[in-house]
């Protein structure tokens, strides 16, 4: 008995499916419902490029408008990725070339993207809107002057903290005159200089321009020029922040931030002549976004500014700010969400700045709609840890470094479980959470207890015994990536634990105690992992079975063995086809 | 087994790799001088003329001589234009600031005095 809408009717309600994991399920209904998915899904999101192929992609889906890729694991971050491991975007970008002409969208993260890629993608796809590189590298200006010409219709070129081999700054120019459509710029990231008047024209030629984030090479005193010709911003980024102290300057400054009466994000920043901060105070009480990361400012001057902040949403800030800065926040930032505090000298034992654990509870106190935290600071207590969860159990990201591995509760000489296990039985939405400090096997099982709908954990030198990593993987039912470096896990949880490993995106772990021979046992074990042994060492085949890999990087796929890997890195139990070996 | 258990990789920065967890791009920071060079900040007394009660200043937040004045100025409650900055250097020697490039002023640096224009 079959009773079905006609086709359009389905593809109608399909339509009002925005998210991935609301379509999958839609997919699994029925036959019926599956086909008719597939054929009207515009947007595509794959969380590890190598847990699926280009060809399975668009075999699947024929309608492309978007796609969103990513790459590399997230410690690639932290260099603990070798150079070479892979993450190469080329492959995708061949195959969308060929079969998807109309694609509008890429977003990639964590990849390497050559300027061939970005050749192709500026001529093969007419309508092409956004491109977004997240921590991309492998391009040169060469690839960013072939955008420019190319996209007739580029709407956002978003650079985030990429890596670009910069040959000039001349590609700036390939805007052809006749380009209109830019609605956000973002090249913060590059260090070379870019035609001022080059720009100047580019901005005045933009009316829908929206978001535009300069590079540390624009001088503060052309900003005003930029802000007048463009006072319908929303999102700014300034260069380096100083100037000889002039008051023509100053003024005509103050003047063009006043005339952006949509401005909300405020960045940039580097190299801040606190003389010059000021001039932001006409836009600070419209600001919901504010990242003074770059500003090297100490905390009184830090405080004029936030103090007028109320609506702020999101601060990034250095540990500059210190506890009384955060006290200000505290009072000042009523509709607060995310916190975040970089360390202005992580390299250094002792405290250059007056920011404890005190500054962070401060914000707790204060800031009821507070979300997110990333904070990196050099104490810290299960006082202060126990206060954060009470105050705040809706959080649902918090991530602490404390700068010190394995450092203790100050106060008491204790490992810092309690405290933790505290965040995780009261922040009942926790999603995300890294933890440091000194830890025992007992805060995983607090983890493993408590933390029902953490997404994603970051351990590094905490535990004590295989027990904690077991406690992770048996009972976090909603954990889809581990990343672990430095504890004394080995190969009894892992292996243990092996099909809760297909439930997650991946696992990594480095310079633990996994095993070479649990590796190869894991790999023939599970045809639907990858096991990823990354070892730069000489003469691996030496080494004996219980010798512990350097890293070890496990993820799901349906896609089999990747065919583009360097000497360094070995897919464990399977032989060149992709099919398990079980010698 | 032992002899394998050396797989913890030296960073540069007198430590681990990778660790504490700061991307790159937030790492040249540091380095580039803008965080205090990637050392302990450097903390010197400041003088005012007449002034029985001397205050400290970080003087790696700065990068020139003219935000220095202008910072001192105003912790003095004083117009930077009718002050005069002076020092005492390694050897003892009082000195008038401005002389020489930013960077030999910062390391020969010991105290700091504000002098009234007369």
């Amino acid at each position: 008995m079959t009773y079905s809408f006609p086709e359009e009717v389905l593809e109608h309600v399909f339509s009002f499916l925005t998210s991935q994991n609301d379509r999958n399920a839609a997919s699994l209904v029925c036959r019926t419902w599956y086909e008719m998915e597939r054929w009207c899904r515009k947007r595509i999101f794959v969380g590890n490029c190598y847990a699926v192929n280009p060809r399975v992609l668009i075999r699947r889906f024929p309608e492309v408008k978007a796609v969103e890729l990513k790459g590399k694991p997230h410690f690639a971050d932290f260099n603990l990725v070798p150079e070479g491991w892979g993450g190469f975007v080329y492959p995708w970008i061949v195959e969308f070339a060929r079969v998807y002409p109309w694609l509008e969208e890429i977003r990639l993260k964590r990849m390497v993207v050559t300027d061939e890629c970005l050749e192709i993608v500026s001529k093969a796809f007419r309508n092409f809107k956004v491109l977004i590189l997240s921590s991309c590298e492998g391009f040169s200006t060469d690839g960013l002057a072939a955008v420019a010409a190319n996209c007739r219709n580029l709407r956002v070129l978003d650079l985030r903290e990429c890596e670009v081999e910069e040959l000039s700054g001349h590609w700036l120019s390939h805007f052809p005159d006749s380009f209109t459509s830019l609605e956000s710029l973002n090249i913060a990231c590059l260090s070379l200089e870019v035609s001022f008047s080059a720009l100047e024209r580019l901005v005045s030629r933009s009316p829908n321009l929206k978001t535009l984030r300069l590079n540390r090479t624009v001088p503060l005193e052309k900003i005003s020029k930029l802000l007048q010709r463009a006072p319908q911003l929303a999102d700014f980024g300034t260069g380096a922040y100083s100037a000889e102290i002039r008051p023509d300057v100053y003024s005509s400054l103050q003047e063009a931030f006043s005339g952006c009466k949509k401005l909300k994000s405020l960045s940039g920043f580097w190299d801040v002549v606190p003389a010059y901060l000021p001039a932001v105070f006409p836009v600070c009480s419209q600001l919901t976004y504010l990242n003074l990361s770059y500003a090297t400012t100490q905390s009184p001057d830090l405080i004029k500014v936030i103090s007028q902040c109320h609506n702020l949403q999101r601060l990034v800030v250095l540990d500059y700010i210190e506890d009384m800065g955060l006290d200000t926040v505290a009072v000042t930032c009523k509709d607060l969400r995310e916190l975040v505090v970089f360390p202005s000298d992580p390299f250094v034992a002792d405290a250059n700045v007056l920011l404890t654990e005190e500054g962070l509870v401060s914000v707790s106190q204060g800031c009821s709609k507070l979300q997110s935290v990333l904070y990196f600071c050099r104490q810290m207590s299960n006082s202060a840890l126990i206060s954060i969860s009470k105050n705040r159990p809706n959080l649902t990201c918090f991530r602490l470094c404390i700068l010190e591995p394995r450092a203790p509760d100050y106060l008491t000489f204790e490992p810092l479980d309690v405290g933790f296990g505290s965040i995780v039985e009261n922040c009942k939405e926790l999603t995300r959470l890294s933890m440091s400090g000194l830890l025992t096997d007992r805060v995983f099982e607090y983890i493993g207890k408590h933390a029902k709908k953490l997404d994603m954990l970051s351990v590094a030198f905490a535990g004590d015994s295989d027990l904690g990593l077991h406690h992770v993987l048996s009972g976090c039912e909603s954990l889809r990536k581990l990343e672990i470096r430095d504890c004394p896990f080995g190969d009894k949880a892992l292996l243990a634990n092996a099909s809760k490993l297909l439930t997650m995106r991946s696992l990594w772990m480095s310079s633990c105690f996994v095993s070479f021979g649990a590796c190869k046992l894991l790999g023939q074990k599970m045809p639907g992992l990858n096991v990823e042994v990354i070892d730069e060492r000489e003469n691996l085949n030496l080494l004996p079975e219980n010798a512990p890999v350097e890293k070890v990087y496990i993820y799901r796929t349906v896609s089999g063995q990747r065919l583009d890997m360097p000497d360094f890195v070995r897919i464990m139990g399977k032989d060149k086809n992709g099919v398990y070996n079980l010698l | 087994m032992l002899q394998w258990l050396s797989i913890r990789t030296k960073g540069e920065e007198n430590g681990v790799v990778g660790w504490p967890p700061v991307k790159s791009s937030r790492k040249t920071l540091c380095h580039r001088g803008g965080c205090g060079g990637g050392s302990k900040s450097t903390y010197v007394k400041v003088q005012m003329e007449g002034d029985g009660i001397a205050r400290k200043i970080n003087l790696n937040l700065h990068h020139s001589y003219n935000t220095l004045v202008h910072t001192l100025a105003q912790m003095f409650g004083k117009c930077n234009e009718d002050v005069k900055l002076t020092y005492q250097d390694k050897e003892g020697d009082w000195l008038l600031a401005g002389d020489v490039p930013w960077g030999s002023f910062v390391e020969n640096v010991k105290r700091l005095k504000l002098v009234k224009k007369t």
